[in-house]
């Protein structure tokens, strides 16, 4: 069968619900004699189904993002006194805020200093991974087949970091089994890197329903290269290593929990913005100009993976950069 | 319906059939206090409105487009209908049913998700691995209900046995990718 086949575009009538009376009679007479042809049909109709969910989705997308920009717009003269209640909350609220952000901006910059990522063991109250596994296979064995010793699933438990205590800070711990802890003060996100940078394995402290997905990182005296959708290339990005010039990021595939690229964005600039869905926690990485940003919530953390054994990741502040990034 | 109701009407219809989205966006600032209100009778706080007309003005978009399909009353009025059919839903699926009976707008489903209890993410992600250009053709074939002309034009292809040829070939590549990582049995939750 090929695009132009009669019987190809019947199918896809039916698929598109546009075969009625006798023709649906005959075309679902046809399914019941045959039953090669009916399994077949059941998986193309559970693809157009995810197709349609998908265009649902960014069409849904498109009107609440359309229509509830201007929502805050619509105040009736009648409502004047509310519109002034709120506008008194709102003031309230916004100094309670900044005298709490104040506050917690004092204990962050304390807790940074003291957390200044290296190679040596993470400090009081950051979870890291523990260095013997407790319980399942080694990650890496269960997303790569490889045969690295390290955390498991089970070792990532939610717990109260640093980060919490810390307003927002995020902090990225290496320990001497090359496990990074990524602590924000949304969830704890632990990220094995294999020596010296060969991937990323990102670990979830929830129970997983599937294998763990992976980042691969390839160090790259290899030309830059971009992506490339069509040819269903992994995702690649470039980011300039402190010694090694630059390096590429690739998502590994493994089965059902590889990251996928969540959206191809542009900022007002039109410059690009690749986000990667990670498969748990619903932690977002994103590539913006030559740097790497985790987004946990509604929290975005510039992430600074050098190989250098200094690891860190730093709350975005930067407003402009926080409008691109949410973009 | 006067004549010159009637003509904005139409144009306004042409233009969602041409896949004007904007259109949409206009509708859904015509038709909300409407919506509001019904939903606000009806059991129902704004959020559920702000939903509900998102989900109605989805399934006009896609109906606007299928063969046959022919407006006989205002689009407000059918928007309505899709609107109290699917609160209608919602609400004895919730259990605040009022007793109403459903009102049937005239032709096709009125949610394009109905029956829906599958994961889709999976496929949502092996359609983003395809890349744009298929995944933008086979959104438009099979869930925007565009033609192959429509497609073609859209996407610059010569003529619309490019187009035809092309989404054959992004629907297989998906397939391809889909067989190779899942069961049926993935997909069920």
């Amino acid at each position: 069968m090929d695009a132009f086949d009669p019987q190809n575009e019947k199918i896809d009538r039916y698929l598109r619900g546009e075969l009625h009376g006798k023709e649906l009679d005959a075309f679902l007479q046809n399914l019941t004699t045959d039953p090669s042809l009916k399994k077949e049909m059941e998986f193309r109709e559970l693809l157009v189904r995810g197709i349609q969910d998908h265009g649902n989705i960014q069409l849904k997308n498109y009107l609440k993002q359309k229509t509830t920009q201007k929502r805050g717009l619509f105040i009736g003269y009648k409502s004047w006194h509310y519109a002034a209640a709120a506008v008194g909350l709102v003031l309230v609220g916004s100094i309670v805020v900044l005298l709490n952000m104040k506050q917690s901006n004092q204990v962050s910059n304390t807790v940074a200093k003291e957390t200044t990522i290296s190679q040596t063991p993470p400090q009081n109250g950051i979870p890291k991974a523990p260095e013997t596994p407790d319980l399942g296979q080694p990650v890496a064995e269960k997303s790569m087949g490889s045969a690295d010793k390290g955390a498991t699933i089970e070792n990532a438990k939610p717990e109260v970091s640093a980060a919490e205590n810390a307003g927002g800070l995020a902090i990225v711990e290496l320990d001497k089994d090359n496990i990074i802890t990524v602590a924000s003060n949304i969830q704890v996100i632990p990220i094995r890197i294999e020596s010296p940078i060969e991937k990323v394995t990102t670990m979830s402290n929830r129970p997983p329903s599937a294998p763990i997905g992976a980042v691969k990182r390839k160090t790259g005296n290899e030309p830059d290269s971009t992506y490339d959708a069509e040819k269903g290339d992994l995702a690649k990005d470039q980011i300039d290593g402190q010694n090694n010039g630059k390096f590429k990021l690739n998502f590994y595939s493994s089965k059902d929990a590889a990251p996928q690229i969540a959206a191809t964005k542009k900022d007002a600039l039109n410059t690009e913005i690749l986000v990667f869905n990670l498969p748990y926690d619903n932690p977002l990485l994103l590539t913006y100009k030559s740097k790497m940003y985790l987004k946990t919530g509604t929290k975005y953390y510039e992430i600074d993976l050098d190989h250098n054994g200094k690891q860190k990741a730093t709350p975005v502040t930067d407003l402009l950069l926080l409008k691109a990034l949410d973009h | 319906m006067s004549g010159t109701e009637t003509d904005a009407e139409q144009l306004l219809l042409q233009r969602l059939q041409k896949g004007d989205q904007e259109v949409l966006v206009e509708l859904y600032r015509a038709n909300f206090a409407m919506v509001k209100n019904h939903v606000a009778k009806n059991n129902g706080v704004v959020e559920d409105a702000e939903d509900l007309l998102q989900d109605a003005l989805v399934v006009l978009w896609q109906n606007c487009r299928k063969p046959g399909f022919e407006l006989t009353s205002k689009i407000s009025t059918y928007i309505m209908a899709i609107c109290k059919n699917l609160w209608l839903k919602q609400l004895s699926k919730s259990g605040r049913m009022m007793g109403e009976e459903l009102i049937k707008p005239q032709m096709h489903s009125e949610n394009p998700q109905e029956g829906k209890d599958m994961d889709m993410k999976k496929i949502h992600a092996a359609l983003n691995e395809l890349g744009d250009t298929c995944k933008n053709i086979l959104v438009m074939f099979y869930f925007d209900g565009f033609d192959m002309d429509a497609i073609a034009k859209a996407m610059g292809f010569n003529n619309s046995d490019t187009a035809k040829a092309k989404k054959y070939q992004c629907f297989k590549k998906l397939e391809e990718i889909v067989k190779k990582r899942y069961q049926m049995s993935d997909f069920l939750r």
